[in-house]
């Protein structure tokens, strides 16, 4: 026998694959979504990355509380307490309301238009996680800056989209075509999930499923990924009634979320379903009468360099979502 | 009249098919998926390389308009996407030579599935996952690439990007360590 025959023969009685891998990996092939809906919501965002700085620069410190002027109850990781009851009421509650909705139809040919404010801070911190403490708080503050969003995203994923901002204030407006540049002529995912479980279990094991990003979120628990997983399914994507309730009714059995009886958000005052981890308050903003999903808010908790305490660093609030026939076309 | 007979033989007609319609790469990946799959989990087990199978599928199945259809088997291209993958895994793959080579078991069968299987490995089995551990990761490729996925030099070349000169003096290189590592095997020519 010679050296090579060796090799050929090292490990070569392996048993095959698994049918059920392959598959999944088949299936992943034609639908994996992560990179490109993560690419496709950062367009536009102003600094470049800065949401990444935020997670970048963010340290851990449970335990400051003392938010103004609503009772806040105190930040830190999973310590549920009867606060954390309400948030899972809230979200229960959101879950009975988004049964009721009407379900919005779309033929494949048209486009999910979805309007927003949105704000994102940011801070010039050259600070990682491992930084020195004494090193810290050299960062330079920037206040969120808020824009309207104008987004058609074309239902089945064969057409090119179109992203339209500008800055609240007033200026010039920013047009971007939404094509998949990564791979021309591949279907972009739909932003109408009809594809989504509809029963709360199923619900939650797809939260969970989430792997951890490289473009962000270092370092965050399962249970972090499985909340904010939550605002990127509802982030300019249509969620039909049945697997929004179930999206809720899933959140609401993520351990460690507290509940704020006041948070606003672009003008309007809402309650907030928040979870934190590693200095940022991650919340989902609810009308208190209604309960209806009013966009997300990301708020300082805790001592973070280059940021004032209890600063909103982020949010995005959903104003208006239809279905119309063309790109550019307002409902 | 029926219409004109079109015989769909090489992946590089499916690979340019798929560009209008995304579904036909699916046959690329109903054509090769197992072997690559195999190639991967030989070096890494069975468990990674389910990961890595669909990763490989998912990069290529991604750049597919990038895929030079002068060449008609497409094997070679999704071969080099997996090394390119395995470089990630680097000390995975190093850690179960490791063990092989110290315990004189192979981490990469299974347990449960096959105990029958955790019978100590043959003392030559074990002196070569040694000397695998050691090698530069080129030289593993390229050993790897032919001897277990039987690829052509040329082939190799492809898959790795590299000149089939470096082709060779890699696999030259690696096969003198199995030799030094092994003196009994039979030393047979390096073509």
């Amino acid at each position: 026998m010679s050296d090579l025959d060796l090799v050929e023969r090292f490990r070569a009685d392996l048993p095959p694959a698994e049918p059920a891998a392959l598959s999944r990996a088949r299936a992943r092939m034609f639908h994996e979504p992560a990179p490109r809906r993560r690419a496709r919501w950062q367009w536009g965002l102003v600094p470049a990355g800065a949401l990444a700085a935020v997670v970048a620069g963010a340290v851990a410190i449970g335990g400051t509380g003392g938010h103004a002027p609503a009772p806040t109850p105190p930040t830190g990781h999973g310590s549920p307490g009867f606060e954390a009851t309400d948030a899972a009421g809230v979200l229960r509650l959101a879950a009975a309301e988004a049964r009721r909705d009407p379900v919005l139809t779309a033929r494949p040919d048209q486009f999910l238009y979805t309007e927003s404010r949105v704000a994102w801070a940011g801070a010039t911190t050259a600070l990682g996680a491992t930084a020195a403490p004494a090193a810290m708080g050299t960062g330079t503050y920037r206040a969120p800056v808020e824009k309207l969003r104008r987004v058609w995203l074309s239902i089945d994923g064969t057409r090119t989209g179109l992203l339209r901002q500008q800055l609240v204030t007033g200026g010039k407006v920013s047009t971007v075509p939404l094509g998949n540049e990564d791979a021309p002529g591949v279907r972009l995912p739909s932003p109408y999930r009809d594809d989504l479980p509809t029963d709360p279990a199923a619900m939650r094991a797809y939260l969970y499923s989430v792997k951890p990003d490289s473009a962000g979120k270092p370092d965050l628990t399962a249970d972090t990924m499985a909340f904010t997983k939550v605002g990127d399914t509802l982030r300019e994507e249509y969620v039909p009634p049945r697997s929004l309730a179930a999206l809720f009714e899933a959140a609401a059995t993520i351990p460690g979320t507290t509940l704020k009886k006041r948070a606003d958000l672009s003008g309007r005052s809402g309650i907030a379903v928040c979870r934190t981890d590693q200095g940022t308050s991650y919340e989902l903003i609810f009308d208190p009468a209604t309960y209806q999903f009013l966009g997300e808010r990301e708020v300082v908790a805790g001592d973070r360099p280059g940021f004032p305490k209890d600063a909103v660093t982020g949010w995005t609030a959903q104003l208006r979502m239809a279905i119309v026939d063309r790109a550019g076309q307002l409902p | 009249m029926s219409p004109p007979a079109v015989e769909i033989v090489g992946d590089h007609d499916l690979i340019r098919l798929s560009a209008a319609d995304p579904e036909a790469f699916g046959q690329i990946f109903d054509r090769h998926a197992a072997t690559i799959h195999r190639y991967l989990a030989r070096r890494v087990g069975r468990l990674l390389a389910d990961d890595l199978t669909a990763e490989t599928f998912l990069i290529a199945f991604r750049n597919r308009g990038k895929y030079d259809i002068s060449q008609a088997d497409c094997r070679p291209w999704l071969y080099g996407i997996a090394a390119n993958l395995l470089r990630g895994h680097q000390r995975a793959e190093v850690r179960l030579y490791r063990a092989l080579a110290r315990t004189g078991v192979d981490p990469v069968y299974d347990s449960s599935a096959d105990s029958d299987a955790r019978v100590a490995a043959a003392d030559d089995v074990r002196a070569l996952a040694g000397v695998l551990a050691k090698l530069p990761a080129g030289e593993r490729d390229v050993l790897t690439l032919i001897a277990q996925a039987q690829l052509s030099y040329p082939e190799v070349a492809r898959a790795l990007d590299i000149p089939v000169g470096t082709v060779r003096s890699r696999l030259h290189s690696a096969r003198k360590r199995i030799r030094s590592a092994l003196p009994e095997l039979a030393g047979d020519d390096d073509e």
